[in-house]
């Protein structure tokens, strides 16, 4: 490692956190070795996630990690990490601690209520009780635009 | 080519001919195979099973579609959350 590398990543990191304005997915592309998805389940989610923006008009966001000691707090500080955070819908998933953590933002709990998130969370926890975590997320984002409802404008899209 | 044909100069017997035109291909074909898999079974890691460790880094995804907020939403509080929470 030459002299002086780390604080130059550290510094480039900072700067790509500034401009994103968050603290998560502010790294370049990484190989798949450290991907909890292969290729195929991102290519599958990608698309979920996408199909269920375009419909519903909301922020469909999904994480994959530690949610610390109190998930709940975790799971809405990356929700509020979000620029559209009011219309964001988060599907928070921690192997680890075997938690689902469903966070939705003010306006999207207009169109998501708890009881519909307590039916995603019921898909995902029964996907991820047999180690299916990419099918787990994927399921859960497809209920939760299901339950958020086509955008009237968009339904003959 | 004379009238007798193509031939070898030496007379090449059935196991010759198979280890050739058989045992060449295959020790190629294995060889690839060797190259390409053995890496890959080295690098990829144990699948998940519920109860097991998850020492995978932190992943979030979020989609990039345009979308916009409306007026009305509160930015600040974002109050009130909602949402669901299950355990596994």
């Amino acid at each position: 490692m030459a002299h002086g590398e780390v604080a130059t990543r550290v510094k480039a990191r900072a700067s790509l956190i500034e401009r994103h304005q968050r603290t998560f997915a502010a790294s370049g592309p990484k190989g798949d070795s450290d991907s909890p998805l292969s290729r195929g389940d991102l290519e599958l989610l990608d698309d979920v996630l996408i199909e269920a923006e375009r419909v519903t008009g909301l922020r469909f966001t999904a994480f994959i990690g530690d949610l610390g000691t109190d998930t709940r707090a975790t799971a809405e500080g990356l929700l509020r990490s979000l620029d559209d955070a009011p219309i964001a819908v988060l599907v928070a998933v921690s192997p680890g601690q075997r938690v689902v953590e469903v966070v939705t933002g003010n306006a999207a709990s207009r169109r998501i209520s708890d009881r519909a998130a307590r039916l995603a969370v019921l898909a995902v926890t029964s996907a991820c009780g047999v180690g299916e975590i990419n099918n787990g997320l994927v399921n859960g984002v497809r209920i939760l635009a299901d339950q958020a409802g086509t955008l009237p404008e968009r339904s003959t899209w | 080519m004379g009238p007798r044909g193509v031939s070898y100069r030496s007379l090449v017997n059935f196991f010759e001919a198979t280890l050739i035109f058989a045992g060449i291909p295959i020790v190629v074909i294995l060889g690839v195979a060797l190259v390409t898999v053995v890496p890959n079974r080295a690098r990829s890691r144990a699948t998940y099973t519920p109860g097991g460790n998850w020492d995978y880094s932190n992943r979030f995804y979020t989609g990039d579609t345009p979308v916009t907020v409306p007026d009305g939403a509160d930015r600040d509080s974002l109050a009130p959350l909602g949402g669901a929470r299950g355990t596994w």
